[in-house]
C-alpha cells in the first residue's frame, strides 16, 4: 500500500468519523433539549381538557321483535316498556353478547314497579290484584335467569292500589321504599339480613312513617341516606319529613319547567332540576339551621330549542333531551353544562333517562351510556367561591374526595394558591433580611480567605436534602415551639440588641480596626453575641413565661386573644423553608454585591463617606437588581418546596392569614393526591392544571430574574 | 493617658456602621450556627439507635416501676421506650414527669434483643437452667439461646465494651436487612434502593447531558436563540422537583409504560408490568430532573477550557470530532465529574418526585438479583428519603421509630454532604489547573 492511499483512507475514516459525531451530538443534543421543551408540552396538553373536554357517549343498539313504547329504564340491562299492539307491559332484558333483546311480558297483572340498582339490587312491584312483592335482583324476570316467575323476598297484600311506588337504596344493605295512596303515604325500610348463604336471602321490613298525605304533593324521593323524606309538586312546593315522624318542614324553591322533575343525585343530599326560567337549578339539603331546607347551590342557563321529552339522572349530573335528540347535560361536580346532539337513527322515538339515555324506536332500542366525563370546568368553579351541599355556607373549598365516594368534589384552587403564597411569604419574611444581611457582611465586611471558607459553607445548605429539614421541622421543632414560643420571641429581640451592644464592646477593646480591612475575628465575636443573646432570651422567657403565663403562651394565645395555635405552622414553615431558601438568595446576592468594582466603593470612602454610607448610597443600589433577583429566585424555590410544607404543615386547604396556623400549598397537594388519582378524570386533570401553574410561575419568575442579573452584569461591565 | 479617657475615645468612635456590620455578621453566624445546630441535633437524636445509653428504672406515684431507656425528653415529660411488655403492646410510654418519684440506675439491668419479642429489659433470674429474664415480677419470658440476639448490661459497661456495641449497631443499622416489615432493622433496602436507582440515573443523564452541553456550547450557532435555549435549560434546574414528578407519571408510567405493556406484555394485562410505577421510570424522571445540573456544570467546564487551546487543536488539522475527543473531553473531565456528582447528590436527597413514581414504603425485594438479568426494572424500590418520609409521618408507631428515622437522616446527610464537599474540591481542583494552562 503506498503512502497516497494511506493517507486517503484515513482521510475518509476521519471524515467519517467526523460526520458521524456530529450528527450524534446535533441530534442527540436537540433531544435532549426537546424532552426538556417536552415538560411544558405535556402539561399544557394535559390541563387542556379542562377546557375542551366533552363527554364521551357510548352507543350500543339491540333490534327489538315488537312495538313498544312508554320505556321506563329499571337497570342498565332492563327496561320496562308497554308493547303497543297487545298492550301489555313486560320487560326489554339486553345481554352484552346478544345483539336482540329479550321480551318478557310480565302480564297484565303488573301495576307498577321499580328497581333499586346497585351491587345486590332490588326490584318492587305492585301487582293488579293489589300484591306488593319485592324480588331479588335486577334480572327478575328475565328468561335467561328463570323460566317462571321467582319467588318474591317480601309480599304483602293492600287494601287499594298505590298511584305511585318507588323504592331506593339508601346504604349498604339498606332500601326504603315509598308507596303513596291517595289519602296515605307509606314509608317503609328493607333492611337486608346478612345470613351465611348468598342464595337464602332474608329481608326484614319495618313501617317507618305512615301518614295522611296531602294531595298537592304529587312526587318524592329519600334524601340524606334515608333520613328525610322530600315531596313536592310542580309549582316549587315542597315538603321535608323526618324518619322519625317528629318533624315535618315546608317551603318553597322555584316553580319547575313542566314536563321536567327534580333528579336526585348519587350523594343524596343533592337534587337537579330546570326551573322555569329554563335555568338549572341545583340544590342540596342544608342542615346547619334549625330547620332543614333545600338551599340553592347553582343556577346556570339551560338552552333548548326542541321539545322536553324526558328528564332524568345520567352519569354523575342530570340530562335532558329533546326531540331532536340534543341532549343537555349539567354536571353538578364541575358546575358545568353541556350539550350533544345524539346522531338518531329514525324518526319515530321514544327516550327514557335513568343512569343512562335509552331510546326506543320502532323496531330496535338505542343506549348511550356515558363513557367519560367531560373534563370541562368552568373557570368560577376552579377559582371561585361556591355554595356545596351540607355547607352551611359558600366557600372556597378544595376536598378533591368527597366525604362519601358518591358526594361531588370540591375543586377551588383559589385555598392552594393561598397556602402557596403564605408559605412563601413566611419564607422570604424570614430568609430574604437574612440572606442579604449575610450576603453583604460575607462580600463586603469579610477578608478574603475568611470568606473563602465562609461561603462553600453556607452554600452547602442548598444541597441539603428538604426531607431532612422537613423531619427536623415536623418532629422537633414543631413541638419544641409549641413550648418555647416566648422564648423565640425574645431572642428575635434580644439577639440585634446583643450585637449592637458587642459592636460597642468591639469599640473599646484595644486595638485600632480600619474598616475595610477586618479579621476573622469579628466573625467569632458576632457569635458570641448572637450566643448570649439566645441565653439571654432564655433567661428572660423562662422567667417571664413562668410569672406572667404560667400555662404557656400558647393557651394564653387561645384562651385571652382567641388567636388559634397549630403545632405544625407558618412560623416552623417559615424557619425552615428559609434555610433551605438561605442560600438561593446569599450566593446570587453575594455575588452581585461582590461584582460591584471596587474603585466605586473606594472613591466614595476617599471622599470621607463612612462605610454604611458608602454601602448605603453606592454598593446597595448598584446591586440592588442582583438583590431582587435574588429574592426572586428564592421566591420561586419557596413555591415549588415540596417535602418541608409537606411534613411541617397540617395540609389543611384554609385561607387564613395567621402566623399560628398552616396551610396546603400546590405542591403539597400535587405530592399527596397524585399517586392515588385515576389518570384522564376530572382530578387528574385539575391536578395537572396545578402542575402547570407551578411550572410557569417558577419558570417566568426564574427567567425574569436571568434577564434582571444580565442586565446587571451588562451595566457593571460599563462601570 | 488614663485607662478611662482612653476607653471614652475609643466609645466615641462608635458609629452607628459598626452595628450595622454586627447585625449583617449576625446573620452570616446565625445560619453557620443553624447549621452546625441541625447536625447536633440529627446527631442527638439518633443516639439511641447507635450508643447503648443506660437503662433507668422510675418509681411513680402510684408505686409502679418503669424501667426502660429515654427516646425523647422535654421539660414537662419524658417518653421512655420500656421494650416488651406483658399487659401493653405498646413499647413506648409517655409520662409526665409529676407522675414520676424517683429515678435509680440499677446496675443489674439487663437489655436483651429477642427474636421474636424484639427489646427486653429485665433482671436475670439466679440459678435458673436455661435462662430466665424477669422484666416484672409476674411477667418472666425463659431465654432458649438462639432466641437471643444479643444481649448485655447496659449500666456496667466500660468505654471498650459500649464502642463495640456502637460499632455493632452502625453496621447493623446499615447492612441488616429485614424481611418483615419497614420499622424493624436498618435502613439496608433503602439504601440498596436508593443506590441501584441512582446509578441507573447516571447511565442516562451522564451521556444525554454532556452530549447536550456539547452541542450548546460547540456545535449549535451561537445566536439569539442557543442563548434563550441557555437561560432555559438553566432555569429548568429551578423548576419545582414535583413537577418532574408529574411528568414522570404522565409520561413514562402512564404514556411509555402502559405502551411496553399492550406491546410486550399483554398476557400478564391488565395488571400492569410497566404501566405502573417503578424502578426505570423513577430513575428516568430523576435523570430528566438533574439533566440540568450536569448540562451546567459541564457547560461551565467547557467555558473555562481555553479557546487558544482548541484553535491550535484545529490549526494542526485535527477535525471537530478529534479535538472533541482527544483535547476536551478529557479536559472537562474534572468538570464533567463535578456534574455527576452534584447530580447524584441531588438525586439522593429528592423526594417527592419518587412518591409519584415508584418509591414504596416497603419493598420485600430489593431491585437487584443474583440472577438474570439482575435488575428488576419494573420492581418498585425503597429509598432513603422517603424511608424517613414514610417512618416519620405515616407510620403508627412514631415515637418508637423516632431514633430509627434521625439516624436515616443522619445517614442521608452524611452522604450527601460528602458528595457535595468532593464536588466543591474537585471544582477546585479544577480551577487550578486551568490557571496552570493559562499562564
Amino acid at each position: 500500500m503506498n503512502t497516497q492511499t494511506r493517507v486517503k483512507r484515513s482521510r475518509l475514516r476521519r471524515s467519517a468519523l467526523e460526520r458521524t459525531v456530529t450528527l450524534a451530538v446535533v441530534t442527540g443534543g436537540s433531544l435532549v433539549l426537546l424532552a426538556i421543551a417536552s415538560i411544558f408540552l405535556f402539561l399544557v396538553w394535559q390541563s387542556a381538557p379542562l377546557w375542551l373536554d366533552k363527554t364521551d357517549l357510548q352507543r350500543t343498539q339491540y333490534h327489538t321483535n315488537a312495538r313498544f313504547e312508554a320505556p321506563t329504564t329499571l337497570s342498565d340491562r332492563q327496561l320496562l316498556v308497554r308493547e303497543t299492539k297487545a298492550q301489555r307491559t313486560g320487560i326489554l332484558t339486553f345481554s352484552p353478547t346478544e345483539s336482540v333483546a329479550t321480551w318478557r311480558p310480565l302480564g297484565n297483572e303488573v301495576a307498577l314497579i321499580s328497581t333499586a340498582a346497585g351491587d345486590s339490587a332490588i326490584t318492587l312491584v305492585v301487582h293488579e290484584d293489589c300484591t306488593i312483592s319485592l324480588y331479588e335482583g335486577v334480572d327478575w324476570g328475565a328468561p335467561a335467569v328463570s323460566k317462571e316467575t321467582p319467588s318474591p323476598l317480601w309480599r304483602t297484600v293492600c287494601d287499594e292500589l298505590p298511584m305511585t311506588a318507588k323504592i331506593e337504596r339508601v346504604a349498604e344493605g339498606r332500601y326504603q321504599m315509598v308507596l303513596r295512596y291517595a289519602n296515605e303515604l307509606h314509608w317503609l325500610e328493607a333492611v337486608r339480613k346478612q345470613t351465611p348463604l348468598r342464595s337464602s336471602l332474608e329481608i326484614s321490613i319495618q313501617p317507618l312513617l305512615v301518614v295522611a298525605s296531602k294531595s298537592n304533593y304529587d312526587q318524592h324521593t329519600i334524601l340524606a341516606e334515608g333520613r328525610w323524606l322530600l315531596e313536592w309538586h310542580q309549582q316549587g312546593a315542597y315538603a321535608l319529613r323526618s324518619a322519625d315522624g317528629n318533624h315535618i318542614v315546608e317551603g318553597q324553591i322555584d316553580p319547575l319547567l313542566p314536563d321536567t322533575q327534580l333528579v336526585r343525585l348519587g350523594s343524596s343530599y343533592g337534587l337537579v332540576g330546570i326551573s322555569e326560567q329554563s335555568q338549572w337549578v341545583y340544590y342540596g339539603l342544608d342542615q346547619h339551621g334549625a330547620e332543614p331546607a333545600l338551599a340553592l347551590l347553582d343556577k346556570q342557563k339551560l338552552a333548548f330549542n326542541g321539545q322536553i321529552m324526558a328528564m332524568g339522572a345520567v352519569g354523575r349530573g342530570a340530562a335532558v333531551i329533546e326531540n331532536s335528540g340534543m341532549v343537555s347535560f349539567y354536571d353538578p361536580y364541575t358546575r358545568g353544562t353541556e350539550r350533544i346532539q345524539l346522531e338518531l337513527t329514525a324518526e319515530h322515538r321514544q327516550f327514557a333517562l335513568h343512569g343512562m339515555i335509552t331510546v326506543l324506536y320502532d323496531d330496535s332500542v338505542e343506549l348511550w351510556r356515558v363513557e367519560n366525563h367531560s373534563a370541562n370546568i368552568p373557570l368560577l368553579s376552579l377559582f371561585g367561591e361556591l355554595a356545596y351541599e351540607s355547607y352551611a355556607e359558600s366557600s372556597f373549598t378544595w376536598q378533591s374526595t368527597g366525604i362519601s365516594p358518591l358526594s361531588p368534589p370540591k375543586f377551588s384552587i383559589t385555598p392552594l394558591l393561598y397556602g402557596t403564597f403564605k408559605a412563601a411569604f413566611y419564607t422570604l419574611l424570614f430568609a430574604a433580611p437574612m440572606a442579604i444581611a449575610a450576603a453583604v457582611f460575607t462580600a463586603y465586611f469579610m477578608t478574603a480567605s475568611v470568606r473563602a471558607a465562609v461561603k462553600p459553607s453556607l452554600e452547602l445548605l442548598a444541597a441539603l436534602p428538604t426531607v431532612i429539614l422537613g423531619l427536623v421541622a415536623g418532629l422537633w421543632l414543631a413541638p419544641w415551639l409549641e413550648h418555647h414560643l416566648l422564648h423565640v420571641a425574645f431572642a428575635i429581640v434580644l439577639i440585634p440588641v446583643c450585637l449592637v451592644a458587642m459592636s460597642f464592646i468591639w469599640r473599646l477593646s484595644p486595638g485600632g480596626y480600619s474598616e475595610s480591612q477586618l479579621s476573622g475575628s469579628e466573625l467569632i465575636l458576632t457569635m458570641l453575641a448572637v450566643g448570649g443573646g439566645i441565653w439571654l432570651a432564655w433567661l428572660i422567657g423562662s422567667y417571664v413565661e413562668s410569672s406572667v403565663f404560667p400555662a404557656g403562651l400558647v393557651s394564653a394565645l387561645s384562651e385571652r386573644w382567641g388567636i388559634s395555635y397549630e403545632q405544625r405552622n407558618s412560623i416552623v414553615v417559615g424557619v425552615m423553608m428559609g434555610l433551605a431558601v438561605f442560600p438561593t438568595i446569599y450566593t446570587i446576592a453575594e455575588d452581585a454585591l461582590f461584582a460591584v468594582p471596587s474603585h466605586l466603593r473606594e472613591g466614595a470612602l476617599a471622599m470621607g463617606a463612612t462605610e454604611w454610607q458608602t454601602a448605603r448610597s453606592i454598593v446597595l443600589p448598584t446591586a440592588a437588581p442582583g438583590i431582587l433577583s435574588a429574592v426572586m429566585m428564592g421566591l420561586a424555590r419557596a413555591i415549588g418546596e415540596t417535602m418541608i410544607v409537606l411534613m411541617a404543615t397540617g395540609n389543611t386547604p384554609i385561607i387564613d392569614g395567621l402566623m399560628t396556623t398552616g396551610m396546603r400549598t400546590i405542591s403539597a397537594t400535587l405530592a399527596i393526591e397524585m399517586p392515588e388519582v385515576v389518570p384522564n378524570t376530572l382530578h387528574f386533570h385539575v391536578l395537572i392544571f396545578l402542575a402547570l401553574q407551578l411550572f410557569v410561575f417558577t419558570f417566568l419568575i426564574n427567567t425574569l430574574a436571568d434577564v434582571v442579573r444580565r442586565r446587571l452584569r451588562q451595566r457593571l461591565e460599563h462601570l | 493617658m488614663s485607662f478611662h479617657t482612653r476607653l471614652k475615645r475609643r466609645a466615641q468612635r462608635w458609629r452607628s456602621d459598626d452595628a450595622i456590620m454586627f447585625l449583617c455578621g449576625g446573620a452570616v453566624a446565625l445560619c453557620l450556627l443553624a447549621l452546625a445546630a441541625l447536625f447536633a441535633l440529627l446527631v442527638d437524636q439518633s443516639r439511641l439507635q447507635f450508643w447503648p445509653e443506660p437503662v433507668y428504672q422510675w418509681e411513680t406515684q402510684d408505686g409502679t416501676r418503669i424501667t426502660g431507656q429515654i427516646i425523647e425528653e422535654s421539660p414537662s415529660s419524658l417518653v421512655i421506650s420500656v421494650g416488651h411488655q406483658a399487659s401493653d403492646p405498646n413499647s413506648v410510654r409517655r409520662v409526665t414527669r409529676s407522675e414520676l418519684v424517683a429515678r435509680s440506675r440499677p446496675i443489674d439491668i439487663v437489655r436483651v434483643e429477642h427474636d421474636v419479642l424484639g427489646i427486653l429489659y429485665g433482671v436475670w433470674i439466679e440459678s435458673a437452667e436455661p435462662a430466665i429474664l424477669s422484666v416484672t415480677p409476674e411477667f418472666k419470658v425463659p431465654m432458649q439461646g438462639d432466641a437471643i440476639v444479643r444481649w448485655y448490661f447496659p449500666n456496667q459497661l466500660t468505654i471498650i465494651q459500649s464502642l463495640q456495641i456502637f460499632a455493632d449497631n452502625i453496621a447493623n443499622f446499615l447492612f441488616f436487612a429485614s424481611p418483615d416489615s419497614p420499622s424493624d432493622a436498618g435502613v439496608f433496602p433503602a439504601l440498596v434502593g436508593t443506590v441501584v436507582m441512582v446509578l441507573l440515573m447516571t447511565v442516562f443523564v451522564m451521556p444525554l447531558g454532556v452530549l447536550a452541553a456539547i452541542y450548546l456550547h460547540e456545535y449549535a450557532a451561537q445566536g439569539r436563540l442557543t442563548s434563550w435555549i441557555r437561560v432555559a435549560v438553566h432555569n429548568l434546574a429551578a423548576i419545582p422537583s414535583v413537577v418532574y414528578g408529574v411528568f414522570g407519571l404522565g409520561v413514562f408510567v402512564y404514556g411509555l409504560g402502559s405502551e411496553i405493556d399492550s406491546a410486550m406484555y399483554s398476557d400478564s394485562l391488565p395488571s400492569p408490568t410497566f404501566g405502573e410505577p417503578g424502578l426505570l421510570w423513577a430513575s428516568l424522571t430523576l435523570a430528566l430532573l438533574t439533566l440540568p445540573v450536569v448540562i451546567v456544570a459541564t457547560e461551565e467546564g467547557l467555558a473555562r477550557v481555553p479557546r487558544s487551546i482548541i484553535e491550535a487543536s484545529y490549526a494542526l488539522g485535527a477535525t471537530r470530532a478529534e479535538t472533541l475527543f482527544r483535547l476536551i473531553l478529557p479536559l472537562i473531565g474534572p468538570a464533567m465529574m463535578t456534574g455527576l456528582i452534584l447530580a447524584i447528590a441531588r438525586a439522593a436527597g429528592e423526594v417527592a418526585p419518587l412518591m409519584l413514581v415508584g418509591v414504596v414504603e416497603f419493598a420485600p425485594d430489593l431491585p437487584i438479583t443474583t440472577d438474570y438479568p439482575f435488575l428488576r426494572l419494573d420492581q418498585k424500590f425503597m429509598h432513603l428519603g422517603y424511608h424517613i418520609y414514610d417512618l416519620g409521618f405515616q407510620s403508627i408507631d412514631m415515637e418508637a421509630t423516632r431514633p430509627r428515622v434521625f439516624a436515616t437522616a443522619l445517614l442521608l446527610f452524611v452522604i450527601v454532604m460528602v458528595l457535595n464537599t468532593l464536588a466543591v474540591l474537585l471544582r477546585n481542583r479544577l480551577d487550578r489547573k486551568y490557571r496552570h494552562l493559562l499562564e
